[in-house]
Parts: structure tokens; sequence; C-alpha cells
């Protein structure tokens, strides 16, 4: 095991360095400059644009500026922030942490209704259930995340006054800050009203952001399923008298996994990229809202280096699922020695 | 009292008002400890069978019979759950492809166990054990080593007697083996079939051997029954069976094989294939495809009837004598 895991970090090598490039060229393509946009609309004189460019070493050759990033992402430096000159990782560091929470509590609630039911339509494949769940998966897939996101706040929050409009926790809690997520945070506090309060405003997102995992585990559970209970070693497992729970959840749902797992990776690595559109909902102060805010700002060192972590981040989910792939499938884990 | 006492099951698929037949009129009995085989070409029905009497048809399959008693229990009056306790524990049933039939996520020892641990009261230590003895038993070498061992580690030969400790951890009553050979090579087909007849001896089981390979069943059933379209058509001692076939389809199996042949001379095959379900010619379903048939063939479906030392369903069976050629 360990040494499948080394193999896999070094595939990464080649792949974190084309990430930078792409990071580092997407931050330019923006139409538009930094200082540009500082200045706002009434614009600068050419002089002095000249001169803060240079200031900013924007008038660098790209290359001279690409090995310049380069040679910060070796040493662990991302630079500061055009704006706030604040250092990008730990402007990153202090939003991540509400985007992971929001992804994990989202993907878990995906996990915890998609497998079931996944599950249960591929058994009673035809029935009522099979056909209603399908429907349903796939409306909840077709739904646009803003329209539905905003037909829930309507619906619980203004409607019938369930649950918060926005943000993470009531304003009258002061939480101190220990891994920045919140829900962890409260318990280290033991307080308890401000755990209620922060889960209280995340059972929305999580719902709006993990509809669509929901829709596409469900999807992938039924097929995988369909597909393993037609196997000769599932009538093998009929064949010793077992149970149908057992031959089912234990014998079919192991061998379905992993395309099952493969998605919840591909969905936990797309929220983790910024859910740009709940989080601008919700007013969620995570990583998509970070992002949005330099794109708009042509802040360049926060849109390559914060381009850069999420995709590092992605990278480790991809990661821990090719290591989830080895554990599972014994096949697997022995072809990659 | 018979082991197992079938009379006129009847499997349907395909819609209630179109029910296509995979198996009608099917009778077998088998008596305690006894060794039977069960010949037929693919799609002859014989898989069918066997897998409504162990009860692994999927429930689009609709299964009807007069009679089906194993022991003193009949298998149509048992509940799902009572019927399910059965299997692995008084029935049990090898299949064709060894390999797959392993789940590839779970070790060997594992998959032993399992069976041990549904239908026995054992810790895991004895359970171990067992399995260990099972292992031995099939000869499998190395067999504290193998208990750890993943399927695809093992060949298909070792996964087949894998297949068949597994089938064996309970001790049970019946053994059904359906083509448990055909998908090994040729040189493990003989061990396989050595061991299967040697735990059958050692153990006293009942072996239901399933085959389209006539000889290999002629070395070792007392008795045979050979299917086709669904049907029994012949069944008798094995080896009045192969020495003097009274149905035409036997006879035209036992031609079908090389070894009947001079160098040089034609192999004879049988022209066309059976029928399936939905497409079963009126009368005899044979009758198309034998050399023999005469127009009531065509029009009257024969019945199974007492014949000598077994009973054939035919209109007009072969006179024993010219069935050397």
């Amino acid at each position: 095991m360990p040494a499948f895991i080394l193999s896999r970090l070094l595939q990464l090598v080649p792949v974190v360095l084309g990430m930078t490039l792409l990071a580092f060229a997407l931050a330019r393509l923006i139409p538009g400059d930094p200082v540009e946009t500082m200045m706002g609309e009434r614009g600068i004189d050419p002089a002095h644009h000249a001169a803060m460019r240079h200031a900013l070493g924007l008038d660098r050759p790209l290359a001279v500026q690409y090995l310049d990033y380069l040679g910060g992402v070796a040493s662990g430096d991302l630079g500061r922030s055009l704006v706030t000159k604040a250092p990008v990782l730990g402007e990153f560091l202090t939003v991540f942490p509400a985007t992971v929470e929001l992804s994990v509590i989202a993907v878990a609630f995906a996990i915890a209704v998609g497998l079931p039911v996944g599950v249960i339509a591929a058994v009673r494949r035809g029935s009522a259930f099979d056909w209603l769940a399908m429907t349903a998966s796939l409306t909840g897939y077709s739904m646009p995340v803003f329209w539905w996101g905003l037909l829930l706040i309507l619906l619980f929050s203004v409607h019938l006054g369930w649950t918060p409009v926005a943000g993470r926790i009531d304003v009258l809690y002061d939480v101190p800050p220990v891994t920045g997520f919140l829900l962890v945070d409260t318990l280290i506090a033991r307080d308890g009203a401000a755990f209620a309060s922060a889960l209280h405003h995340l059972v929305l997102p999580a719902i709006v952001l993990g509809t669509i995992p929901l829709a596409t585990i469900a999807r992938m559970t039924r097929s995988a399923m369909l597909e393993v209970l037609q196997a000769d070693h599932i009538r093998a497992a009929r064949a010793k008298g077992l149970t149908s729970f057992r031959v089912v959840f234990v014998h079919a749902l192991r061998n379905a996994m992993i395309p099952v797992v493969t998605v919840i990776g591909l969905a936990t690595g797309t929220l983790l990229a910024g859910a740009i559109l709940t989080e601008t909902i919700f007013s969620w102060p995570g990583v998509g809202k970070w992002l949005v805010e330099a794109v708009r700002r042509r802040d360049y060192p926060v849109l390559q280096g914060g381009i850069l972590l999420v995709a590092g981040a992605v990278v480790c989910v991809n990661l821990l699922v090719d290591v989830l792939y080895g554990l599972l499938d014994p096949r697997i884990r022995h072809a990659a020695r | 009292m018979p082991l197992l006492d079938i009379e006129g099951l009847r499997v349907d698929f395909g819609d209630r008002g179109r029910p296509l037949a995979a198996v009608e009129e099917f009778d077998l009995r088998l008596d305690v400890g006894a060794v039977r085989g069960l010949v037929g070409e693919s799609g002859s029905g014989k898989s069918v069978a066997m897998l409504a009497l162990m009860g692994l048809l999927g429930p689009d399959a609709r299964i009807a019979a007069d009679r089906l008693h194993f022991g003193d229990a009949d298998l149509l009056a048992l509940s799902r759950g009572a019927r399910r306790g059965l299997l692995g524990r008084e029935m049990a049933m090898v299949f064709q492809d060894p390999i797959a039939s392993l789940d590839p996520c779970f070790r060997i020892g594992a998959q032993i166990e399992e069976t041990i641990a549904r239908h026995e009261r054992l810790g895991r230590s004895a359970r171990r054990e067992r399995a260990l003895e099972l292992l031995r038993s099939v000869g499998i070498p190395a067999p504290a080593s193998r208990l750890a061992a993943w399927p695809h580690q093992l060949s298909g030969g070792m996964c087949q007697r894998v297949m068949i400790a597994i089938a064996l951890a309970c001790r049970p009553r019946l053994l059904i083996a359906d083509e448990p050979t055909t998908a090994l090579d040729v040189t493990v087909q003989a061990q396989i079939m050595g061991l299967l007849l040697d735990l059958q001896r050692r153990t006293g089981m009942a072996l239901l051997l399933v085959s389209h390979d006539l000889p290999l069943i002629a070395e070792t059933a007392q008795r045979t029954s050979v299917m086709y379209a669904g049907r029994i058509v012949e069944e008798r001692p094995t080896a009045s069976l192969v020495a003097r076939p009274r149905h035409p389809y036997t006879r035209a199996l036992l031609d079908a094989l090389p070894e009947r042949h001079r160098r040089g001379e034609r192999l004879a095959a049988i022209h066309g294939s059976v029928p399936t379900p939905g497409a079963r010619p009126a009368g005899c379903a044979f009758h198309p495809r034998c050399p023999w048939a005469r127009p009531r063939c065509a029009d009257e479906a024969p019945a199974l009837l007492a014949d000598g030392d077994g009973s054939v369903r035919c209109h007009f069976p072969l006179d024993p004598g010219a069935a050397s050629g």
C-alpha cells in the first residue's frame, strides 16, 4: 500500500507543474489589469499607470513573471494580494474551512440519501419506488442551482421561517477560531447555542449544494448495482443461503462501490473548487466567493495562488479516491505493485 | 423415501398471457447418496430446472410442480426464509464459471467461513479450523496460506476447488454440480471430477451432475436423464443408456462423439439447434432434427412412458439391437 500511494504521488509532479502554468495564464487572460480596476472609473494618466505597473512588477516579460511565481511556489510563498496586501496563503486558509465544512456536510448528505435510494431502486427495479427515485433524481440533477437555492430560501427561510437566510452563524456568537470549522470550534468552545446556530445556518446551503451530487450518486449506485446483481458470484452467494440483506448490502454493494466512489470523488472535488453559486446565494464566506472577488479586482496573486491551492485540494481528493479503489478492490491494489 | 422427488416441474418465463416454458413435465427422483447425471445441449433447460430446484431463479420465473420434495420437506410449501435456510446447509450448488462465482472483494477464507457462520453456531476459531480442513479435503496445496488469498490470485481449477469447499462447508445431503468442469482446462477437468466423486463417496451425499458432456457423465453416474427442449426424453441406468439408447436424441448425442468414429470418417453432427421456448414445434420437439421421424411425430406429442429399465419419450423408440450400429 505505501508503494501504491508513493507511485500515485510521483505522478502528481507533472500535474502540479501544469497547474501552475494554467493558473498563471488564466489569471492573465482576463482583460484589463489590476491597476485599472484599482483606479476605478475615473481612470489614470499613462505615466502614473506605467509607474504602478512597474511597482507591481507587471511590466516584466511574462516568462520572467511566471518563473518568479514558480520560484515562489517552490519555496512555499504564494505572494500577497494586490488589494489587501495580506499573504495569499493566509487568506486562503481563512476562507477554505468554510468551503470544506459546507462541502463535507453536503457530500455526506448526498451519500446518506443517494446510496440507499440507488440500492433500493436497483433491487426493486421497475417498481414505483424506482420510477419515483429516478424521476426525482433527474429533476434534481437538471435544476439550476441558483433557482433551486432561491426556491428553498423562499420556502424555508422567508415563508416558514425555519432557517436563516445567509451567513455561517448568528452575529451574536463570538467563537474563537481553532480549526476554522464552526461546527468543531463551537464544540471546542463548549457553546451549545452557537453550535446549534452554525448547524442551523448550514442545513439549507448543504442541501442545495448536495442536490446534484445526490442525484448523481443515486443514479450511479443504481446502474452499478444492476450490473453487479447479475454477476455469477451474487448467485453463488444466494446459493450459500445468505439473507437478501447480506447479499445486497455486503456482496453486491461492495462490488458496486468503485464507480460510486468515483462520482463521490468527482463531486467532492467540484464542490471544493468553490461552490460559487451556492456561496453567493447564501453569502457563505468560502473559496468560491473569495475567488470571484479576486477575478473582479484582477488580483493576480490571489487568482494564481487560489487556483493552484484549490487544484491541489482537488488532486488530494483524487488521490484519496485512488487509495480507496485499492482498499475496495484487491485486484487494483495488486495490479499497482 | 427418495432424497429428491420432483414430478411435473414447470418453469415459465414471459407474459402470463403468452408464457414461455423453459422446463415442463420434468420428473426426477434421486435416492440418498446416489449419483445422477443430467445431460442435454445448451438451451435444453437443465440449468433452469436446477436453479428452480434451488429457488435461485429471479422473480420473472414462475415455478409450478405436482410434487417438489426434498427429504420430508415440501419445497413449494416452505416459506422463502425456510427455503433459504436449506441452501448451503442441506442442498448446495457448484457453478460453471468458478472464477466469476467467487466474490472478488473477499478473501477465500472469509467466503468459506461465511457459509458456516450462516448455518451453524460456531466460534471464529472453530470456523477457521473448519475452513482449513475443507481446503485440505478439496486438495488445495498449502491450505493455511490460501485462506488469506484473494480469488484473482488462484487459477480456475483452484477456484472450483474452493467453490466445492464452500458447497461442502455444512455437509449437505445434496450437491448439484452444474457443468462443474466446462470452464476448465482438460487436464484439470479430470481432477475436479475425481475430487467430486471421491468427496461424494466419503460424505455419502447425493450428487446431481449436470453436463452437456455425455462421456463425462457415463463414467460417473448410476442413472442418467437426458433433456431436450425443456423435457426429459429418456431416463435409465447410465450403462444401458450408453449401450442401448432408445430415444433418437440420445443416440444422436452418442453418435456425435468423436471417439465413436474411425479416423478419417466424417463426424456425425446433429443438424440444427435446440428450439427456443417460444419456437418449439408441434408434436415431438425433436422431430425436425430426427432422422427417424414419421408423420405422427409432427402431430402428437409423445409422453414419457416406462420402457425396460427406464423410461423414454418417443412414439417409435429405437430397436436396442441396432443401436451399436
